[in-house]
C-alpha cells in the first residue's frame, strides 16, 4: 500500500490558485441556488480572479511543487496568472453584454471560472491522464458557454458543431496517448522521457505523438484541423469567443511546451518536419481566408489561425529563446484579442453583434474614441512598431534566425504583408464615409465596466510594445528547466 | 480452443458486428439498440483482460447511463412512429470518400498492431483491481478524481441551463 | 494461436475506424454522437490490454475510467444541446442546421 503521502500545508498553499478556482464557482452555484443576482455574481468572479492572482504573485517564489500528476512551477503559476487576468478582463466585458442579451446570467460566470481553471491545469499538467482531465474540464465548460445564448439558433449551432469536433478530436488525442502508453509503458512525460531516452522513438511512438499533435492542433486551431474556428468564432457570443481565442489556446500551447521540454528526443526531424508544414500552411490560409471577410468575427477567426502559425514558428525553435518567444507572443496576442473582442462585444446590442466590417464604416466620426481604440487593436494585430504585436514578432523572428528556420522567416514576412492589407482596410473604413449615419450606436447605461476593460487593454498593448524587456524577463525567469 | 479463445471470439464477433449495425443502419432506434450489444461486447472482452471493475462500469455507466440518455434522446426527438425514425446519410461521393478514409486508417493501424513487436512485460493477472484502482485514485490520482468530479459537475450545470424550459 | 494483444488491438482498430466512418457519414446529431461513444470505447480497449499485457500497471486503467466519465459528461450536454436544436429547428440534422456561412 502506498497510503503514506500526505498533503501538507504548504503544498496546499501551492495549489490554492487552483483551488480557488475550484471553490470559487462552487460557492457562487449554492448562492444562485439561493437567489439569483447579476451583479453579485459578477462581482464574486471578479473577486475570484483577483484572490488566483493574488495567490500566484504569493507563491511565485516557491520552489516547483511536483503533487499528483501536476507541476505548480513558476512557468504554471505566470499561465495561471495571465489567465486570471484575462479572465478579469472578460468578467468585465460580459456584465453589459448578458445583461442585454441573456434571460439567465449567473451560471456563464461558473463556467468562465471552470473553463479558465481547466486551461491553468492543462499547463500545470505533468502526465498525459491529468493533461486529458483537465483538456476536457475546458471544453465541457466551452460547449455550455458557445451554446449559453440558446435562444439564438447560431449559438446552439456553434456549441454542436464544436462538441462533435473537439469530441472527435480529444478521441483522437486519446488514441495517440494509449500508443505512446503502450510503447513506453508509462503515462506521465518524466517516464516518457526516461524510456525514450534509452529505446529511441520507434515508427510506432511518431504514429501516437502525430495522433497527440492532431488533438492539440484541433484546440489551437491550426491548419489542417481548423475547420471549426470560423463557425465557432461567429456563432459564439463575443466574451465568448474572445475566450477561446485566449485561454483556451493558450492553455494548449502552454501544456504542449511543457510536454515538449519534458520528453527529449521530440525535436528529432520528423515531427519538425510536421511542425513546419502545418506552421507555413496555417499562415498562408489563415491569411489567404482572411482577406476575403467581410464579417469581422471570422475574419478575426482566420487571423487567429495565422497567429498560432507564427507562434509555431518560435515553437519549433526549441532551445533558441523560442519557448519565451511564443510565451511573449500569446502574451501580446492576449491582449490584442481581447481588444477587438471587446469592443464588438462593447457595440454589440439585444438584436445583434457589431460583427459586420461595415457596421465600422465611419466609426471615427460617431465614436473617435473607440475607433481609436480599434486602430491600435488593428496596428497591433498587423505588427506596426510600438504595438505588442510588433514585438511578439520581433522576439519569433529573433528566435527563427538563431534556430536558422530560413523558409518560415521568409513566410513569415510574405504573410505579415498580407496581413498589414486587411488589417488596414478596416481602419481605413472606420476612417472613411464621414456622412454614413445608417447605424448609429446607442448608448447605453452601465458600460463602465467594459470601458475600464478596453483601457486596460489598450495600456497593455503599449506597455507590451514600448517597454518589453520587463514582461520578458519575467517569461524568462520562469522558463522551465 | 479452449473456453477463453472462444469467449474472445464470441464478445468481438459481438462487438463489431453491432458496431457496424449502429454505423450502417438505417433505423436510429435499431442504432441504439444495437449499440447496447456493443457496449455489452466490449464490456465482455474487458473481463477477458481481468479488467473486472472496468468491465462492471462498463455495464453500469454505458448501458445503464449513456445508452439510456440516448435513447431518451432519440424519443424526445424523433417520432418514432413516422418516417422520421429513418436518418438521412449525406451522399454518395461523400460515403464513397469517407469509406475509404476508413478502410485506409484501419488497414494502417492493423499493419502497424500486428507487426510491431512490443514492449512486453510478464503479465500475471490479478485476482481483482478493484482494491488496486480504488487505492489509486484516493492517492497518487487524488487530484484528477477531484477534476473528474469537477468535469460532471461542470456537465450537470451545463446540461441543466441548455436544456431548461424556456419562457 | 494463442489470444494475445494484437487480436484486442485488432478489434479496437476495427472498432475506432467504423466509429470515424460514423462520424463523418451520419447526419442525424445522436447519430454522431454514437460513432463518438464507439471510438472512445476503442480508445478504451487499447488501454486496457496494454495494461493488461505490459506489466499489469493499473494506470491504464484509471485512464480507462476518467475517459468513461468524460464519456458520460460529454454525453449529456450533447443531449442538452441536441434537445434545444430540436425545440428551434425541428430536426437534429447537422447538415440542414446551416446558418453560419460566410
Amino acid at each position: 500500500m502506498t497510503m503514506n503521502k500526505i498533503i501538507t500545508t504548504q503544498e496546499l498553499l501551492q495549489l490554492m490558485p487552483f483551488l480557488l478556482m475550484l471553490a470559487g464557482p462552487v460557492i457562487l452555484l449554492v448562492i444562485i441556488a439561493i437567489k439569483r443576482n447579476h451583479l453579485f455574481s459578477w462581482f464574486f468572479t471578479l473577486m475570484t480572479f483577483a484572490g488566483v492572482l493574488v495567490t500566484v504573485i504569493a507563491n511565485f517564489q516557491q520552489l516547483p511543487l511536483n503533487i499528483a500528476m501536476l507541476t505548480v512551477d513558476k512557468f504554471s503559476l505566470l499561465y495561471t496568472g495571465i489567465f486570471a487576468i484575462v479572465g478579469i478582463v472578460i468578467t468585465l466585458l460580459s456584465h453589459n453584454y448578458l445583461e442585454k442579451t441573456s434571460d439567465h446570467k449567473e451560471e456563464f460566470y461558473l463556467l468562465l471560472v471552470f473553463a479558465t481553471l481547466g486551461s491553468s491545469l492543462m499547463v500545470a499538467s505533468n502526465d498525459f491522464v491529468s493533461l486529458f482531465l483537465s483538456l476536457e474540464v475546458l471544453s465541457v465548460s466551452l460547449y455550455s458557454m458557445i451554446a449559453y445564448l440558446r435562444n439564438q439558433d447560431r449559438a446552439i449551432e456553434a456549441g454542436l458543431k464544436y462538441l462533435v469536433l473537439a469530441a472527435m478530436s480529444s478521441a483522437v488525442l486519446l488514441f495517440g496517448i494509449a500508443l505512446v502508453y503502450f510503447e513506453t509503458g508509462a503515462l506521465s512525460y518524466a517516464a516518457i522521457g526516461a524510456k525514450l531516452g534509452k529505446t529511441g522513438f520507434t515508427p510506432y511512438l511518431v504514429a501516437g505523438f502525430a495522433m497527440i499533435i492532431a488533438g492539440a492542433g484541433f484546440k489551437m486551431s491550426v491548419v489542417p484541423f481548423h475547420w471549426w474556428t470560423s463557425d465557432v468564432y461567429q456563432g459564439a457570443n463575443s466574451p465568448v469567443t474572445s475566450f477561446i481565442a485566449t485561454v483556451s489556446k493558450g492553455g494548449m500551447v502552454g501544456a504542449m511546451i511543457r510536454m515538449f521540454t519534458i520528453i527529449p528526443g521530440l525535436e528529432n526531424n520528423a515531427v519538425v518536419l510536421v511542425l513546419t508544414i502545418i506552421a507555413a500552411a496555417s499562415m498562408f490560409l489563415g491569411n489567404i481566408l482572411a482577406l476575403q471577410q467581410t464579417n469581422l468575427k471570422r475574419l478575426l477567426a482566420y487571423s487567429s489561425i495565422a497567429h498560432l502559425g507564427y507562434i509555431l514558428i518560435a515553437f519549433i525553435s526549441f532551445g533558441n529563446g523560442g519557448t519565451q518567444a511564443a510565451t511573449f507572443y500569446l502574451l501580446a496576442y492576449f491582449a490584442t484579442t481581447l481588444g477587438a473582442f471587446g469592443i464588438i462585444a462593447f457595440l454589440s446590442t439585444s438584436e445583434g453583434e457589431a460583427e459586420n466590417i461595415s457596421f465600422y464604416k465611419g466609426l471615427y466620426w460617431r465614436k473617435p474614441a473607440l475607433a481609436a481604440f480599434m486602430t491600435l487593436v488593428m496596428f497591433s494585430l498587423a505588427g506596426i512598431p510600438l504595438t505588442s504585436g510588433f514585438v511578439g514578432k520581433f522576439f519569433v523572428a529573433t528566435s527563427g534566425v538563431k534556430a536558422d528556420l530560413w523558409v518560415l522567416l521568409f513566410f513569415l514576412a510574405i504573410n505579415s504583408v498580407i496581413g498589414v492589407y486587411y488589417y488596414l482596410r478596416v481602419v481605413v473604413m472606420m476612417f472613411s464615409n464621414k456622412d454614413n449615419q445608417v447605424e448609429t450606436i446607442v448608448c447605453r447605461k452601465g458600460v463602465s465596466a467594459g470601458m475600464i476593460a478596453l483601457v486596460f487593454v489598450a495600456v497593455m498593448i503599449l506597455y507590451l510594445g514600448v517597454y518589453p524587456s520587463g514582461i520578458m524577463e519575467l517569461i524568462q525567469k520562469s522558463a522551465i528547466n | 480452443m479452449d473456453l477463453i479463445t472462444i469467449a474472445f471470439y464470441f464478445f468481438s464477433a459481438l462487438t463489431i458486428v453491432f458496431g457496424a449495425v449502429v454505423v450502417f443502419t438505417k433505423n436510429i432506434m435499431h442504432a441504439a439498440f444495437s449499440l447496447l450489444f456493443a457496449f455489452f461486447g466490449i464490456a465482455g472482452l474487458y473481463v477477458l483482460l481481468s479488467a473486472d471493475f472496468l468491465a462492471i462500469t462498463q455495464i453500469m455507466i454505458y448501458i445503464g447511463g449513456i445508452l439510456v440518455l440516448i435513447i431518451f434522446g432519440v424519443m424526445l426527438t424523433t417520432r418514432i412512429t413516422g418516417v422520421d425514425v429513418k436518418t438521412g446519410k449525406i451522399g454518395k461521393i461523400q460515403i464513397g470518400i469517407a469509406g475509404l478514409l476508413t478502410v485506409l486508417i484501419a488497414a494502417t493501424l492493423i499493419m502497424i498492431f500486428s507487426t510491431s513487436k512490443w514492449y512486453l512485460a510478464d503479465s500475471k493477472p490479478l485476482d481483482s483491481t478493484v482494491n488496486e484502482i480504488g487505492t489509486a485514485l484516493l492517492t497518487n490520482y487524488l487530484l484528477a478524481f477531484e477534476a473528474a468530479s469537477m468535469l460532471l459537475l461542470i456537465a450537470i450545470v451545463g446540461a441543466a441551463f441548455i436544456a431548461r424550459k424556456k419562457h | 494461436m494463442e489470444i494475445g494483444l494484437t487480436h484486442y488491438l485488432v478489434i479496437s482498430a476495427i472498432l475506432f475506424s467504423l466509429g470515424l466512418y460514423g462520424i463523418i457519414t451520419r447526419k442525424h446529431a445522436i447519430m454522431v454522437l454514437m460513432g463518438l461513444e464507439l471510438v472512445l470505447n476503442a480508445a478504451n480497449i487499447n488501454f486496457i490490454a496494454f495494461a493488461r499485457y505490459g506489466g499489469m500497471n493499473i494506470e491504464g486503467h484509471i485512464a480507462a475510467i476518467f475517459v468513461i466519465i468524460l464519456a458520460a459528461a460529454e454525453a449529456a450536454i450533447a443531449l442538452a444541446i441536441v434537445l434545444n436544436i430540436y425545440q428551434n429547428f425541428r430536426h437534429v440534422n447537422i447538415d440542414e442546421v446551416d446558418d453560419l456561412k460566410g
